[in-house]
């Protein structure tokens, strides 16, 4: 195959979620098999190049659309500390270093600007506030992880932003970004670029700016897998080429219950898809067969496929000699998640095993989201067997699951379930609803887990008491947890997408 | 480098403008370098010193600087050279507004203003309102009149200015300021920032910083050490503070162009003159103060004892062209006749002239004055009034002429035969040397300074007592009345002019120069320059 494809997304964010997570497990994947992929992603990020570091995608995975326009797609070669950086004219300025994060730029005793240094770096720079004579933030210099200064921020005098110009590595501008009035809402209004190929272009929003850059980026061969409902639009008015793809990471219906039902409600972000954008796309990939079937009976002109959207590398240490009480949460530690109701489920296996202990691993929706939980977790008073721990990558992420004993879900709705599979790869058992999509296609009931109806509180918490009880249960099931991670190896995910791509 | 300073120059000017170019064009003629200087940002700067002969080369403009656009290869940006960056554009002119509006399909996506029909009949674009595809108003664009991106102003949803920035011609920020309230929630200009082509950033509190920053640099830039860095300051206000403070060596000089007094006429008492109350105050602080007249000199040297030295050098400069011209003898000229070359304003007391003509009318019927020069309307018009109110009293409406303005000056002054003064108060005054060029007989009150410098009592004219308009009319009348006098004093005009010849003139400013020179090698013995070596990053080796 000559094509090439590229995977579009937001973002790669400091905390992600299982669409990120998907994108950076098939480019893995296909460059493994040698398939020519990269991550597309439409934000501006600063950190983008040291985020993907964390997640051991190679600065030539990745195509930013800021990147492409600024012309550094490369990796960081280049240091910017502040104490040898050439912003600083240190004949007049003094550079006062308060702490690890931040210094300030100091003049016969005004202080002229305050320096943020760059996150997880010894003294680079970051960001670079400048005050005015009234001590506003005049304007802000955002330099990139890279070690250039990437963008110049200007501030209208209410402190929002006004302006920003985007900057090369010369320093000359290549994109203005103008945050005026649309109605009463101050939002961004216009995306120039300057100069691109001896052109001005102006863009009245990211997403046009964004089929802008995919049309520039892609020509007749190249295949474009839309991960994010929210670019549905934006990548359905690419012109360079017809094969555009959405992949689908979570059940499509408001009520999971409901999915497959032709008339139930959609999420409002795949309005667009299956509405004006259907024949833009030619054909949508869903992680689980059960959706295929449901969406195709919805709409039968439009094209399904089938493919597991995350696939397992390699198998870690085995769950099956876990003998502690430590069940595990992984994912985002969101409402949607329904999260709460694990908590709730505690205090009841706390009365057959005291030190039972929940690890919640993920990123908040929000602080108050997380003040609700905790207040519950008071209420409950279980707060010595609860531990919500925030976002964690890498070895903590796998010291953590390798001292698990069960992987527990409660969501009441799922696309496949990235976590119930990474999961497998360390032969954890696991306990979910049995709800549309995925857990049924990961979990056998019995075998390597349990499969619980969809809000039957008290069986849950009986299957989370008999896996932690039965340490013969315990070790059968992990046995087969870790048999029944075949199923997503990478080899036999690499063969869904090669049966894909004989469709092309 | 002998840097003049200045703040701007427009198409009308003021006497120390034309001082400025007198002496440029003095100091080109014998090949010594020069600056001239300017504070403020003109687009139109460049068009008008050019239309003036003075090349680019000679203009350093503190904005230019910044900008990298001192020397700018000139182009001429005509509305269709503006790139929006949208599609199916049409344009659509207002001929009175004399601007270019610009649609795409129908929403408005600019205002394109041209540059005004007394700088140029052509289409070229002097700003660009620009609008978003929301409508918003976002930006206003000012381009130079050498035909590049000069300045933007960024608006804020409620149509204020936020920020303006000045680019350099290819495009780069260079210089920027920002408006915000301040602690009485009045919006003001509340700080600069500039950036240098490595990407230093310098932030300023007000546009004192940003001339600091300039001259800082401009003096390094200069230092040579057979050629003295002299900065004249023809215009004080900013760099009197500056240069009396910069860290490396100059050669300051104060220069006078108007009486140091409020009252010219009590030089030694009256309260000072405020443009030049803080440089003279600090004037010890600077190497020199120059006049433009031997009487201002004794004045000032009387009055504060300075302990720098001072020099007396006439802003005035007559080419040996017109000295050497073809003389016209008084017969040859408008019979009984006065010329005025001057603004016809409140200070200039033309009304006097007038009175004085009035009383000499009954021995001289036919005495008779053409003025040239716009009126000055300040003051709820008072010049205008109190001349039509001299003009009605003595029946001289038939007799005075005033005529808006005329570009040969030197073509009615020949034509005249008395060149009449009554003002308040004067620095030099140009238009007097000139007519004297021209074998004018001058006619003043003894008004501090100039008029009675140049008008020599009893050779080339009369200097009667201040304000005694009668004797100013006895003088006009004894000329008149005696066409040998009048021929004699005329040849004497002539004759005198010679003070302001060009070599003259110029082996004043050598002496200034000289001086300089001698006290330069002092200056730089203890000077060095800022280290360079050892600044730079050692520790860390970049992999590539």
């Amino acid at each position: 195959m000559s094509k090439k494809f590229l995977f579009v997304n937001e973002n790669i964010f400091t905390f992600n979620s299982g669409t990120e997570f998907s994108a950076m497990n098939r480019i893995k994947l296909f460059k493994k098999n040698n398939v020519d992929a990269k991550i597309v992603t439409r934000n501006y990020n600063p950190s983008l190049h040291q985020e993907i570091q964390k997640y051991g995608i190679a600065d030539g995975d990745i195509i930013n659309m800021y990147d492409y326009f600024q012309g550094e797609m490369g990796p960081k070669r280049h240091h910017e500390y502040l104490r040898y950086s050439n912003l600083v004219d240190k004949h007049e300025y003094k550079i006062n270093g308060v702490d690890n994060n931040k210094s300030y730029i100091e003049k016969l005793g005004q202080r002229v600007a305050k320096v943020s240094i760059f996150p997880l770096t010894i003294g680079e720079i970051g960001n670079v506030d400048y005050y005015d004579n009234f001590a506003n933030v005049s304007s802000r210099d955002v330099f990139d992880y890279r070690g250039f200064k990437s963008k110049t921020i200007y501030m209208h005098p209410d402190g929002n932003i006004g302006h920003e110009l985007v900057l090369n590595k010369d320093g000359d501008p290549v994109m203005e970004i103008t945050h005026m009035n649309i109605g009463e809402q101050l939002m961004p209004t216009m995306y120039k670029l300057l100069n691109y190929k001896g052109k001005t272009l102006r863009f009245n929003t990211e997403d046009e700016l964004f089929t802008f850059f995919l049309n520039e980026i892609s020509d007749k061969d190249t295949i474009i897998i839309n991960d994010r409902p929210s670019l549905t639009v934006a990548v359905g008015e690419v012109k360079a080429t017809k094969h555009k793809y959405q992949i689908m990471h979570n059940e499509h219906t408001e009520d999971p219950t409901q999915a497959g039902n032709p008339n139930a409600k959609l999420f409002d972000n795949l309005n667009p898809l299956f509405d004006n954008y259907q024949k833009s796309y030619e054909g949508v990939i869903t992680p689980t067969e059960a959706q295929k079937i449901d969406l195709q009976k919805r709409y039968p002109k439009m094209n399904f496929y089938n493919i597991f959207d995350a696939a397992i590398f390699e198998m870690h240490k085995p769950a099956s000699d876990v003998t502690n009480h430590e069940i595990t949460y992984m994912g985002r530690v969101f409402r949607d998640k329904n999260v709460a109701e694990l908590i709730s489920i505690i205090p009841a296996v706390k009365q057959t095993i005291p030190d039972v202990h929940l690890t919640m691993m993920g990123y908040f929706e929000s602080g108050q989201f997380k003040n609700e939980l905790d207040e519950i977790i008071k209420q409950l008073d279980v707060a010595d067997n609860v531990s919500m721990i925030d976002y964690k990558t890498g070895q903590d992420k796998q010291n953590i699951l390798e001292k698990t004993r069960v992987l527990v879900q409660s969501s009441k709705g799922e696309g496949l379930s990235m976590a119930l599979i990474e999961g497998l790869a360390y032969g954890i058992p696991e306990i979910a609803y049995d709800v549309n999509y995925g857990p049924n296609e990961i979990i056998d009931n019995d075998k390597n887990g349990s499969l619980v109806e969809s809000g039957d509180l008290g069986r849950f918490a009986s299957q989370v008491i008999d896996i932690l009880t039965n340490d013969e249960k315990h070790k059968q099931q992990s046995e087969h947890a870790i048999e029944k991670a075949d199923k997503f190896s990478a080899d036999n995910v690499m063969k869904q997408w090669n049966q894909f791509f004989e469709t092309i | 480098m002998n840097f003049f300073l200045n703040s701007s120059f427009n198409a009308k000017n003021s006497g120390i403008e034309h001082a400025q170019l007198k002496r440029a064009k003095l100091f080109e003629k014998f090949g010594e370098d020069y600056r001239l200087v300017f504070r403020e940002w003109n687009p139109l700067l460049h068009f008008h010193l050019n239309n003036n002969g003075i090349a680019d080369k000679y203009i350093l403009n503190i904005f230019d600087y910044f900008q990298k656009a001192t020397d700018v290869q000139k182009k001429t940006i005509r509305p269709k050279d503006i790139n929006f960056g949208v599609s199916n554009l049409r344009y659509e002119e207002e001929i009175n507004h004399n601007r270019v509006i610009v649609y795409s399909k129908n929403q408005i996506v600019a205002r394109i203003n041209l540059f005004d029909k007394d700088v140029t009949n052509d289409h070229i674009v002097k700003s660009v309102e620009l609008f978003d595809g929301f409508a918003n108003l976002y930006r206003v664009d000012f381009y130079d009149y050498r035909g590049f991106l000069s300045m933007a102003q960024w608006y804020t949803p409620d149509n204020k200015i936020a920020t303006e920035t000045w680019y350099t011609p290819e495009g780069r920020p260079a210089i920027e300021d920002y408006f915000r309230l301040n602690a009485q929630g009045k919006m003001e200009k509340s700080g600069f920032k500039t950036i240098d082509e490595n990407g230093t950033v310098r932030t300023h509190n007000n546009i004192v910083g940003l001339l600091q920053e300039f001259l800082e640099d401009v003096n390094v830039e200069f230092m040579d050490k057979d050629h003295p860095n002299i900065y004249v300051m023809d215009r004080s206000d900013y760099f009197e503070e500056i240069l009396e403070n910069l860290s490396s060596p100059t050669y300051t000089v104060l220069h006078l162009h108007n009486s140091h007094a409020g009252d010219a006429q009590e030089p030694d008492t009256s309260i000072m003159n405020n443009n030049y109350e803080y440089s003279l105050t600090d004037a010890n602080r600077y190497d020199a103060i120059v006049s433009a007249t031997e009487k201002q000199t004794k004045d000032v040297k009387r009055r504060f004892d300075p302990a720098v030295d001072m020099f007396t050098i006439p802003v005035g400069v007559i080419k040996n062209e017109d000295l050497q011209g073809q003389r016209i003898p008084m017969k040859d000229r408008k019979k009984h006749s006065i010329v005025v070359t001057a603004r016809v304003a409140p200070e200039k007391q033309i009304n006097k002239i007038i009175d004085a003509m009035g009383m000499a009318k009954k021995e001289v019927p036919d005495i008779n004055m053409d003025v040239y020069g716009y009126v000055d309307h300040s003051n709820d018009d008072i010049a205008m009034k109190r001349i039509n109110a001299s003009l009605d009293e003595y029946d001289l409406k038939d007799a005075v002429h005033l005529h808006s303005y005329t570009n040969d000056v030197t073509g009615v002054q020949r034509n005249a035969q008395l060149y009449a003064l009554a003002s308040v108060m004067e620095g030099f005054n140009l238009a007097l040397m000139e007519a004297q060029a021209q074998g004018d007989v001058g006619v003043t009150f003894d008004t501090n300074y100039g008029p009675n410098e140049l008008i020599v009592d009893n050779e080339n004219g009369y200097v009667v007592d201040y304000d005694d308009t009668k004797a100013l009319s006895d003088r006009m009348v004894k000329l008149f009345t005696d066409d040998e006098l009048l021929q004699k004093m005329s040849d004497q005009a002539y004759e005198l002019s010679n003070r302001f010849s060009e070599d003259s003139v110029w082996a004043d400013w050598k002496r200034l120069i000289d001086s300089a020179k001698k006290t330069w090698q002092d200056k730089l013995k203890t000077y060095h320059f800022d280290i360079k070596k050892g600044l730079s990053d050692m520790e860390h080796t970049e992999e590539v």
